[in-house]
């Protein structure tokens, strides 16, 4: 069993979250009653919404571990942000593509400026400056204290957002959208199951996939490590 | 270990295994140097030897990677009390002056910047010694690079530093300048690090000598009746 | 405390006499915000009903960009000509250098706020007398919150490859909120409302413009490390 697992890559923990978007999935396409109003298409919201939130906690982990990368300096809590930061991106788009999708049968527009994809707009083109940040910026030694400055202005930032988008829009605006995410009310409680299941598994998915980019980041270093190592023995080689 | 010559305090510095790693480009590697308060030494390589890094991070404009560095055994590697600021004096081939404002008015910026007492008295005398008193109200971008360069030197020693650093200071210099200069510096007591390609110049006044290759020391010797051609040998023996 | 400010002072002074003999920004971001002005007018084709509500958003575009100019070109410019490191050599805590160059940035971008008011005013015809003075606190508010985070982030961007064209990018997002803040008190402002029709966005541009401004000045420190 340890064999297979190390063969094929897969930890426990990753098995535990295949099983858990299994069981997801059949919760919100299958299991989950048909709302009334718009059909089998509002099953996206179980995914939409978890994935959502999620994009707003990676970044709320990217702000935090940039914090603490200022404060101590060590290499792993810059990896932890960046990880985050690009994990959450996906993320983000994720909910940026099944917005419209959704959107587009129940409101008969791709695009609606309410204020939850206006928000998700917002981050989603934060997430894309501190990506740009990084990758435009690899050449220089104090890129990564420049991403945990973005990163903590923009964690910063988001309840701004929030209420500005918010307030911008008319204070509580009352689609279906809103009220549904916004409590739960107007949610039998078999969805309101499925969402709870979702946004659950959905969260250690985040984890894992975060974990994994973590570990890919440690094996870059490693190797560059390794190389400088070969690089000084062949110098000192040349030297003498 | 301060040394007060001429009553007039100058600190010792210690490099010890100072490396500084710029992605996979390595600027300096495990320097090792012990210099003694009121030495003038004089450091040669050839071009990205880490020459110019060295002396940035002696004037706390650079971070070591690794090792560490002592003004007068007090730890300034990662960062110095804004006071010791005033310790050093940089004369680089970038003058550090505003083109739109007058000699004078540099001068006194720098002054106040630098909690000069009485700044006026003392850019007069730093003026007079470098021969650019009569173009005191000109603008900075009216003179010619000579003339800036002397400027420059006034406003490199307008706070008497404890520690002169200069990078290619006899590049694009006149005569004059470079007679001013070598007066300036055989008067100057304390301690100076010099790096030019200019051998015979540096040899001059030099102490000591320091060759650097490719981040290494590779050669670190008391002047002790040393000339340009001897040195040259040891440039072509050694491929530096 | 005094100390700081000090040097702040006359990091600010140096580069407000420089500007004053160069008159190198003001009158790019001048130019800047016509140009802005008169391409909105054909962009949205403004008949005389639709004015207040596409000018508040036109007169902060313009500027937005004015002040990104503003911010990016007080860093490029001692990039350029290499006199950062004078001022970094300098026994000054690096606040003061953040401090100098914000109020610079405030100031500049203020003045041309000034000049470029009026020439709305005549272009679109607006009435705003009666409500200059909520006119000029918004936008002295807005002003040192949006310049905190511009200079801070034009630090940044200046370091990279891609310089100026990084700040937008950077910028932008993160200071949504208070340029929507900004539109909407204008527009507010522009159809004859009065402070309690905004308190919420006042409410939110205080707070930002404090938080930011505190936070910039905190950060700007890990900036310049090397």
């Amino acid at each position: 069993m340890a064999e297979l697992t190390t063969r094929l890559r897969i930890t426990p923990f990753g098995v535990i979250c295949l099983v858990g978007l299994i069981i997801s999935l059949y919760l919100s396409l299958i299991w989950a009653p048909r709302e009334r109003v718009m059909g089998d298409v509002q099953r996206i919201m179980y995914f939409h919404v978890a994935t959502a939130w999620i994009a707003e906690l990676a970044f709320l982990l990217v702000g935090i571990s940039s914090i603490i990368y200022l404060w101590l300096r060590e290499r792993k809590w810059d990896i932890v942000a960046y990880s985050a930061a690009e994990v959450g991106f996906v993320f983000c788009c994720f909910v940026m593509i099944t917005g419209p999708i959704w959107g587009k049968p129940v409101w008969g527009t791709w695009w609606t400026w309410d204020p939850r994809l206006t928000f998700s707009m917002i981050l989603w083109l934060i997430y894309v400056g501190y990506l740009m940040l990084r990758v435009y910026g690899d050449d220089i030694p104090q890129v990564k204290t420049f991403l945990a400055v973005l990163g903590i202005l923009g964690t910063l930032d988001i309840p701004f957002i929030h209420f500005a988008t918010m307030w911008w829009r008319g204070l509580h605006p009352d689609s279906l959208v809103m009220s549904e995410e916004g409590l739960g009310a107007g949610m039998e409680v078999d969805m309101r199951i499925a969402l709870a299941v979702s946004a659950i598994v959905f969260t250690l998915f985040f984890f894992y996939l975060m974990g994994r980019r973590m570990a890919l980041e440690r094996l870059r270093d490693e190797t560059e490590d390794l190389r400088d190592r070969l690089e000084y023995m062949n110098n000192d080689n040349i030297r003498n | 270990m301060e040394v007060k010559v001429n009553n007039q305090f100058t600190p010792s510095i210690r490099l010890q295994n100072l490396t500084k790693v710029y992605g996979r480009f390595r600027a300096l590697r495990g320097v090792n140097l012990e210099i003694a308060p009121g030495t003038f030494l004089a450091l040669f390589g050839p071009n990205g030897a880490g020459k110019s890094t060295l002396l940035n991070m002696i004037a706390g404009l650079i971070q070591p990677s690794r090792g560490a560095l002592f003004l007068d055994d007090i730890n300034v590697t990662h960062g110095r009390d804004e006071c010791l600021g005033s310790q050093v004096g940089v004369l680089s081939y970038d003058t550090y002056l505003y083109d739109e404002l007058t000699v004078n008015e540099n001068l006194q910026f720098y002054g106040k910047l630098y909690d000069i007492v009485d700044p006026s008295k003392k850019i007069e005398e730093m003026l007079v010694a470098v021969g650019m008193s009569s173009r005191s109200e000109s603008r900075v971008y009216t003179l010619s690079h000579g003339m800036r360069q002397r400027v420059a030197i006034a406003r490199a020693l307008l706070h008497d530093p404890d520690i002169l650093l200069l990078d290619e200071p006899y590049s694009g210099l006149d005569q004059d300048a470079l007679v001013t200069l070598k007066a300036i510096l055989t008067a100057y007591n304390k301690t100076v690090i010099l790096v030019t390609h200019d051998l015979d110049r540096g040899l001059e006044l030099a102490d000591r000598v320091v060759i650097l290759n490719r981040g290494y020391v590779v050669f670190d010797t008391p002047k002790n009746g040393l000339t340009s051609d001897q040195i040259k040998c040891f440039y072509k023996e050694h491929s530096v | 405390m005094r100390y700081l400010l000090a040097k702040s002072w006359q990091i600010y002074r140096k580069d407000m006499i420089v500007e004053y003999r160069t008159r190198e920004r003001v009158v790019t971001m001048f130019v800047f915000s016509l140009i802005v002005m008169v391409i909105f007018n054909f962009a949205f084709n403004i008949g005389s009903n639709f004015i207040e509500r596409v000018v508040p958003g036109m007169i902060w575009v313009a500027f937005s960009f004015a002040g990104m100019l503003c911010a990016s070109r007080c860093f490029a410019s001692e990039k350029d000509r290499a006199t950062f490191d004078g001022l970094l050599l300098a026994p000054i805590d690096r606040g003061s250098i953040f401090l100098g160059k914000l109020f610079g940035n405030i100031t500049l971008i203020s003045l041309v706020q000034l000049a470029v008011l009026p020439l709305f005013i005549i272009f679109f015809n607006m009435t705003i007398f009666p409500y200059l003075t909520k006119l000029l606190v918004i936008f002295f508010l807005g002003t040192i919150g949006f310049s905190s985070i511009a200079t801070l982030f034009a630090a940044v961007a200046i370091n990279t490859r891609m310089r100026d064209v990084m700040l937008p990018v950077l910028l932008l997002p993160v200071a949504s909120p208070i340029l929507i803040a900004l539109v909407e008190t204008t527009r507010t402002t522009f159809e004859g409302g009065d402070w309690q029709d905004m308190t919420n966005w006042i409410r939110l541009l205080s707070v930002f413009t404090v938080v930011f401004l505190v936070a910039s000045v905190m950060l700007f420190e890990y900036i310049l490390e090397e």
